[in-house]
């Protein structure tokens, strides 16, 4: 293009655009309406272009444009022409009647006028004003999503619904300018305003009688209302703009592919959640293979978020699909969901946070687990950052010669949202470890807890819960682990405090060394901020030969070591335990059973045993995702299982091989199973059920053994009853090590816990390292010692000297070892019966206050509730306690202070 | 003598509009062209249009708007049954008319 070269295109257009606009001034200003404004100036537009194609030209210069204006008739001619035509004949007057006066014309104008004001009105107040308030409300309250369904679960559904008020605005202000701007986009907007405000009308159109009702009675409700009326108001523009055509027929069809594109939208909103229906059908199907086709398909076209809303049970996704899926596909049910959401992810749907249609209201002040009672189970839960711990202090002791430690863990909570939560956390204990303690401040008294047996406890809680008094609960959640409850954590920063007292062993490395571990949160649906620690405070009869990182060591003059200091939730999970010293001559030791008859001893004597090879070895490795960073130090592992040995390895997956048996093994067998696991990808939640079923066959008896590795398995996919079905009719099972390396509720372990007992692979807090020195152990026998203890009936006999302080809790480990033992001999002595003889068990655990696999820990708020449950509190001098570190500094004052008065004295007197 | 001319001619106009119409069809400009073919109507588009505008809002004429390959869409008109009774009854009426003037003028004619 030259530079002084007249610019074609622009400079007409506007010049084309002036001189329409003057015409359709003069017309309004002679009183015609706009609909025939609107046509006039589309033909003399047609025209215009028609002389100028006529003249040959392509884009016409603005001198062109001139000279083609120049032969038209000029805009005030229109509005003579237009009055001729008012006086001429109008609407139905007769050809022969008189002129219509002036008059008459001036009322049309009026008429017109009031028209078009009372339509902006409309659109300013239904289609801007009324739609903006409603989707403010919404965003900020979610009230419609709450009591029904949620209309805007996704900020592009947020999106699409601000765009009818602000295109109704942009259409206002458009056809009020001279001349009219952004035709082709207004056009487009219209249309998809139009497909978001139609359906949205459809859907809202049964609250319509319930919003005038209440609009007639109540004088508002207007809400349930505002969809049909911004639909109205998109029409309404929709006719304003209409007038618009006029300049180009691409508006018309910009409009249409604007309605066609909001539509497409609503349906890609919904296209994700129809997959996921379709894929969760698929998935929940008896078929492995099914199942398979299902989740890829879930994976690859569906929503997790779309399968967690069909976990609870929803609707789906505000769109199409809410109308389209209950008629032709059907829903999957939310059991089923919930099973696929396991084997998609491989966490339990409850994990995370719910979909928002289901949490509470800002109005509601309920918890969300009680408004939706049926999601009530061990599972921790989603983390809330508005529950938090505020303050947690562990007060421990560790007598070595004895072998037996006590830890009191206090921690206080504090609830920042604005309806009820539940505090809840999986910890896990030291090895061997039982929760013997329970306490709940209640009005700022610390109460005990009743023990009884598992379902009792429950009940007693789940019915205080639902009267949003104040229990707390503890049950075991696995071996070495329990989950603990505490409700309601009360709203607005209100806060609660517990504390669990555990009694556990200290295991031996050698005669002379025992190792002391510390309590840690699992899981937890609490956080914990930056600037709280756990306050650490043990005391050990032993030297500790190293602190770990951020704690202290100091002597606290009775010849005992201090370990204190402040960690961080993080370092107190990574804290390996501590190497405590005892004297390796103290091999036996004989404390009274403070829970028995007043002559009953327990005795505890250390035996040193040899690691022996087992015949046969069965390897189960569950391939859940939760798994995928552990499959490579299981692989690295399996070389150092004994040559020679049977072995076999079930990987728990959907469509994984099974051995047909166990086979004598060389190194280049383990070799083969380490590279098949690390070839594996660990995915979505896998079933142990069938896996284990099979290494129970594969095992053959009780020469086998079973090392289970897995991780949570928080939902029963398949009945476990048959599983169940062979520990319990078995005449000699297999030993089953078992080792969870992923946090998370596993409720096959739990089941045979209960039923046949678990045992633990020794562990030194490294998992990979703890199961390569586990296998290796078999290959090369090495030494361990284990305490035994048994309970004697000893007349007259001296009690040790030492562990006087920890005498309780020798006789609840022995009580705990004899619980357990009993559980696994249960089977065998009611293999013919149908009901387990668990009484006995309950009792024992129950006399000795300890939370097992057949026995739970409560706190209620006052006695008429333990009385409605049929339980009692202990007696607060029966439970074990700590002293308090305040009472350790008042004796060590009180001692200073009594020598310097005897110093004092002796000097006075020796002067004297 | 302007005057006089100027009024009889828009009277007439609508009539015109309506007789063009009767034959089929056709655009504002189309149409403007062909009432342009008539001697002595010289008529314009400030003329024209408005007349078209009134008519359809009065139901006698239907739009439709179809794509032009010149430029914007064309607004095709095309008479109603209400144009088409309306246009007979004026026809009649030009009739009578013309016949009155013509008998009150037929000497000079002839």
């Amino acid at each position: 293009m030259s530079g002084n070269a007249p610019e074609p295109g622009t400079g007409a257009t506007r010049r084309k655009e002036e001189h329409l606009h003057a015409v359709d001034e003069a017309l309004r200003r002679a009183g015609v309406s706009e609909r025939e404004r609107r046509n006039i100036t589309g033909d003399l537009r047609a025209q215009i272009e028609e002389m100028i194609a006529a003249r040959g030209i392509a884009g016409p210069t603005a001198e062109e444009m001139d000279s083609v204006l120049a032969e038209l008739d000029p805009p005030e001619t229109f509005a003579a022409a237009a009055r001729d035509n008012e006086t001429l004949d109008r609407k139905s007057a007769p050809l022969d009647s008189p002129e219509t006066a002036p008059s008459a014309v001036a009322a049309a104008s009026v008429a017109v006028s009031i028209w078009t004001i009372l339509s902006r009105i409309y659109v300013v107040l239904f289609g801007i004003v009324l739609p903006i308030g409603t989707l403010g409300f919404e965003a900020a309250t979610h009230f419609c999503g709450q009591q029904l369904f949620d209309p805007i679960p996704t900020w592009w559904h947020v999106a699409l619904v601000a765009l009818v008020p602000l295109m109704n605005l942009a259409v206002l202000v458009a056809t009020t300018r001279n001349p009219p701007q952004n035709g082709p986009l207004l056009a487009f907007g219209n249309g998809v305003a139009l497909a978001v405000s139609a359906f949205y009308a459809i859907v809202f159109l049964p609250m319509v009688p319930i919003g005038v009702v209440a609009i007639l009675y109540v004088g508002a409700g207007l809400l349930p209302l505002a969809p049909l009326l911004a639909f109205f108001a998109v029409l309404l523009c929709r006719s304003r703009q209409k007038w618009l055509d006029t300049y180009r027929v691409t508006y018309v069809r910009g409009r249409g592919w604007g309605f066609l594109v909001g539509i497409l939208l609503l349906l890609s909103f919904s296209a994700s959640e129809m997959a996921t229906n379709h894929g969760a059908q698929l998935a929940s199907s008896p078929s492995s293979e099914n199942r398979t086709r299902g989740l890829w398909w879930i994976r690859t076209f569906g929503s997790k978020d779309a399968l967690l809303r069909f976990c609870y049970g929803n609707s789906g996704e505000f769109g199409p699909s809410m109308i389209l899926l209950p008629f032709f596909s059907g829903m999957v049910t939310p059991k089923d969901a919930q099973t696929v959401y396991y084997r998609l992810t491989g966490h339990a749907f409850n994990t995370v946070e719910p979909p928002r249609s289901v949490r509470p209201g800002v109005w509601d002040r309920s918890d969300f687990l009680e408004l939706n009672p049926d999601f009530r189970d061990e599972s921790v839960g989603w983390r809330d950052s508005r529950l938090s711990l505020v303050a947690s202090r562990l007060d421990g002791m560790a007598d070595s010669d004895v072998g037996v430690g006590y830890v009191e863990w206090t921690l206080t909570f504090r609830n920042s949202a604005s309806w009820q939560r539940e505090a809840k956390a999986e910890i896990a204990l030291p090895p061997g470890g039982v929760v013997s303690r329970l306490t709940l401040w209640v009005n700022g008294e610390e109460r005990e807890a009743a023990f009884a047996g598992r379902e009792q406890v429950k009940e007693a809680y789940e019915r205080v819960v639902s009267r949003r008094q104040d229990p707390v609960l503890v049950n075991t959640s696995g071996r070495d682990r329990v989950i603990m409850q505490c409700f309601p954590v009360p709203p607005n920063g209100g806060e609660m405090k517990t504390r669990i007292g555990i009694t556990f062993p200290l295991p031996l490395d050698s005669l002379s060394s025992a190792r002391c571990a510390f309590p840690r949160f699992i899981e937890r649906n609490f956080s914990i901020p930056k600037d709280v620690s756990h306050a650490v405070w043990y005391e050990s009869t032993g030297t500790i030969d190293q602190s770990p990182t951020g704690l202290k060591l100091a002597a606290n003059g009775n010849g005992n070591t201090l370990l204190t200091g402040s960690v961080s939730d993080t370092k107190l999970c990574d804290m390996k335990p501590v190497v405590v010293a005892r004297h390796a001559d103290v091999v036996e030791t004989k404390l009274p059973d403070i829970r028995s008859t007043a002559t009953a001893m327990i005795r505890q004597h250390i035996q040193e045993s040899q690691t022996s090879r087992p015949k046969r070895v069965v390897l189960v490795v569950d391939e859940s995702e939760s798994m995928g960073a552990f499959l490579p130090a299981i692989a690295a592992a399996i070389p150092s299982l004994p040559a020679g040995t049977e072995f076999a390895m079930v990987r728990a997956r959907d469509g994984a091989d099974i051995p047909a048996k166990a086979q004598p093994a060389t190194a280049r067998e383990y070799q083969a199973a380490a590279e098949m696991l690390l070839a594996d990808t660990a995915e979505g939640g896998q079933d142990n059920v069938p896996a284990l079923r099979q290494a129970w066959d594969l095992a053959g008896g009780a020469e086998g053994t079973i090392v289970w590795i897995h991780g949570p398995q928080p939902l029963r996919i398949q009945p476990v009853d048959e599983l169940i079905q062979c520990v319990e009719r078995a005449a000699a099972g297999p030993v089953i090590y078992e080792m969870q390396v992923a946090p998370g509720r596993n409720f096959v372990v739990n089941e045979l816990e209960r039923t046949y007992g678990l045992t633990g692979i020794p562990s030194k807090g490294n998992p990979a390292e703890d199961l390569k020195q586990f296998f290796s152990s078999w290959s090369t026998p090495v030494k361990s010692w284990a305490y035994q203890r048994e309970k004697v009936d000893t007349v007259g006999d001296a009690a040790s000297t030492t562990g006087t302080r920890t005498n309780a809790h020798l006789a609840r480990l022995w009580a705990y070892d004899k619980v357990m033992e009993m559980i696994r001999n249960r089977n065998s002595k009611t293999r013919q019966v149908t009901e387990p003889a668990n009484q006995p068990i309950i009792d024992l655990a129950a006399n000795y206050q300890l939370v097992t696999p057949v026995t739970g820990a409560v706190v209620l708020e006052n006695q008429a509730q333990y009385r409605e449950a049929g339980l009692k509190a202990v007696d607060a001098s029966s439970v074990p306690t700590i002293p308090e570190p305040e009472t350790w500094a008042m004796i060590i004052v009180a001692v200073i202070v009594l020598g310097v008065a005897v110093v004092r004295k002796h000097r006075q007197w020796k002067l004297a | 003598m302007r005057s006089w001319v100027a009024q009889m001619r828009k009277g007439l106009i609508e009539l015109c509009v309506l007789g063009v119409l009767r034959d089929g069809e056709a655009y504002g400009y189309q149409l403007l062209q062909r009432l342009g073919e008539a001697d002595g109507l010289s008529i314009s588009e400030s003329t024209v249009y408005p007349i078209l505008a009134r008519l359809a809002e009065d139901g006698m004429i239907k739009v439709r708007v179809a794509p032009s390959p010149t430029g914007p869409p064309r607004r095709y008109y095309r008479l109603t049954t209400l144009g088409q009774d309306r246009l007979k009854e004026m026809l009649t009426y030009w009739k009578d008319i013309r016949l009155a003037v013509e008998k009150f003028h037929k000497g000079e004619q002839a």
